[in-house]
């Protein structure tokens, strides 16, 4: 039952692809142009305080920035769902684990 | 009181004499010290200068090296299941760590001025102008890195994988101590005031305190058995 | 035994009922972030990676609080179910951890325009996540399961009280992650939708994260009793035959 909801859940990670569809292909141009995020760390130039974001003229509205949405979706709910399965797997063997030392008369 | 300090004195003085006729541990930081600093020397590009990198060149030496010797702190007690009669003795737990740590900590502070002697030579680096400085925040670095390598030595020798363990453990927790040592070394080196530095010795010792506090208080649940 | 049959069923009656809520929670969730909540202006879709990023983040954040807590409390009672609440809780804090680790740099590379960089959140965020593999390492390489239980809780206790350590001297160091926008003195900034929808994940994950703590804390203590009857087994079977029951 458990299993099932989380199955719907990670199915339910799709409408990020499927918006991404209705964007005009137009938009697959090009990929943001990289700031300068690494900020200058040389350690003689004292230290280094770039406060708040690099401030981004425009947002990048990209194919990839939905890819990026679906990927980040995808692995989170991915690793919460292995999780689950990984925890009912060890339950399902412990369990066999108890029969047979009920076998044994403990 | 008394009887406590002379706890620590005696352990302090047991790890440091074994030391003093086998000086295996000393002998090898130091041989391993001044080979990081040669392949440092192979490795930069010549176009960089080394007085500008020289902070974190050191730290990085510091902190492999003292790794090196931390994972030998425990050794001979484990080896020879020697814990169980230091454990036996009437001795204070916290004065059993504290005398181990200051043993640690007397080879560290050996090993450092080696280091600082031979990347003086090697990257022509001068630190006379703020020596008491540099001095300062070594000490206070060495101490800090000190108390969690005694502690998490301790516990690294109880396992299976010994040494290797103690990397893994403690680099993450030592991260406060790199960032600090490191940019404060690196700032007195190229000649900056000690000002600069202040706040980075206050968090340095903060942070000694802190852990010390903790880890006599935790070291008795390590060895307890 | 009667009430170790007992308190394991409760504990399963509880795990069943915070399943199914934090179920329903989810989905909940996902029509908020997905149908709900209107695109950010400035960042644009990419935003809506916050709304699983950040609650992760705090979840971690508290698994870790309870893996120090109970760590804390098990080296002055020693008992062995405070142990098994801090291994189930590191267990989940290593999994929220990692998914704040691989959500926020795809979060990233759009706006920053980077992978990583070596920012104070990701690097104590990278930092935990090294201090929880190491929880597990050193248990794992402990052959006395007592000595491995305080031994972890040793690092747990440390770990715990050097993180606000960690995160003064990488703030200090440098910091160019966005400024909370919600939690702060003045008042939120952004958008009440967004606002709404980033709370509700909040619950949400916390939700789900005592669920999975839940089962994975009843999975221990059950791991526990048939580890300890196999041990009783064998060394039963063992008088008898050296072949014994061991796995």
């Amino acid at each position: 039952m458990r299993l099932l909801l989380l199955c719907l859940l990670l199915v339910s990670a799709a409408p990020a692809a499927t918006r991404a569809q209705d964007l005009p292909a137009a938009a697959e141009t090009e990929v943001a142009t990289p700031l300068d995020a690494g900020a200058p760390t040389s350690v003689n130039a004292a230290p280094v305080q770039s406060n708040g974001l690099p401030t981004a003229p425009t947002p990048p509205r990209t194919m990839r920035a939905y890819w990026h949405v679906f990927v980040a979706f995808a692995v989170a709910w991915a690793l919460l769902f292995g999780y689950v399965v990984a925890l009912g797997r060890r339950f399902g063997s412990l369990e066999r684990e108890i029969r047979r030392l009920e076998g044994t008369g403990v | 009181m008394r009887g406590f300090v002379r706890q620590l004195l005696t352990i302090a003085g047991k790890d440091l004499r074994l030391e003093l006729r086998s000086r295996e541990r000393l002998v090898s930081m130091m041989t391993f010290a001044v080979l990081v600093a040669v392949v440092f020397s192979f490795s930069l590009d010549p176009g960089v200068e080394a007085r500008t990198v020289a902070g974190a060149m050191l730290w990085v030496t510091i902190l492999f090296a003292g790794m090196l010797g931390l994972g030998r702190s425990f050794a001979l007690e484990r080896e020879q299941d020697a814990m169980m009669g230091i454990l036996l003795a009437p001795l204070d737990r916290g004065a059993l760590f504290l005398g181990k740590l200051i043993a640690n900590l007397a080879l560290l502070l050996a090993t450092e001025v080696a280091v600082f002697v031979v990347f003086a030579l090697f990257f022509q680096l001068s630190y006379w102008k703020t020596l008491g400085s540099v001095i300062l925040v070594v000490v206070l670095a060495s101490v800090g890195f000190m108390i969690l390598g005694t502690l998490f030595s301790a516990m690294a020798a109880g396992t299976r994988l010994g040494e290797t363990l103690l990397p893994v453990l403690i680099l993450p927790l030592l991260m406060p101590v790199v960032i600090y040592a490191a940019s404060s070394t690196q700032r007195l080196i190229v000649g900056r005031p000690f000002a600069e530095v202040a706040g980075s010795v206050r968090v340095l010792v903060v942070f000694d305190l802190i852990f010390l506090i903790v880890s006599i208080l935790l070291f008795g649940a390590v060895v307890e058995e | 035994m009667n009430d170790v049959v007992e308190s394991q069923e409760s504990t399963r009656r509880w795990a069943v009922i915070l399943s199914a809520i934090s179920g329903l929670s989810v989905l909940a969730t996902f029509w908020l972030i997905f149908f709900y909540v209107p695109t950010e202006r400035e960042m644009g879709i990419v935003q809506r990676i916050y709304y699983v990023h950040v609650p992760s983040a705090w979840v971690a954040f508290l698994a870790f609080g309870i893996v120090a807590l109970c760590s804390l409390v098990y080296l002055w009672i020693r008992d062995d179910r405070l142990d098994a609440i801090a291994l189930s809780s590191a267990e989940l804090g290593l999994v929220f951890t990692t998914i704040v680790l691989i959500t926020g740099p795809l979060w990233g590379k759009i706006a920053w325009g980077v992978w990583w960089v070596w920012d104070a959140r990701l690097s104590l965020t990278l930092l935990l996540w090294f201090i929880y593999v190491g929880y597990f390492m050193l248990r794992g390489a402990t052959e006395n399961p007592e000595r491995g239980k305080r031994f972890a809780a040793i690092l747990g206790i440390v770990g715990a009280v050097d993180i606000p350590l960690i995160h003064v001297s990488v703030l200090w160091f440098r910091s160019q992650h966005p400024q909370p926008v919600v939690l702060r003195a003045e008042g939120p900034t952004a958008d009440p939708e967004i606002v709404k929808t980033l709370l509700f994940s909040f619950l949400t994950f916390t939700i789900v994260f005592f669920a999975l703590l839940l089962l994975r804390y009843g999975l221990e203590r059950l791991q526990r009793r048939v580890d300890a009857a196999t041990f009783r087994a064998a060394t039963r079977s063992s008088s008898i035959n050296s072949q014994g029951a061991v796995r």
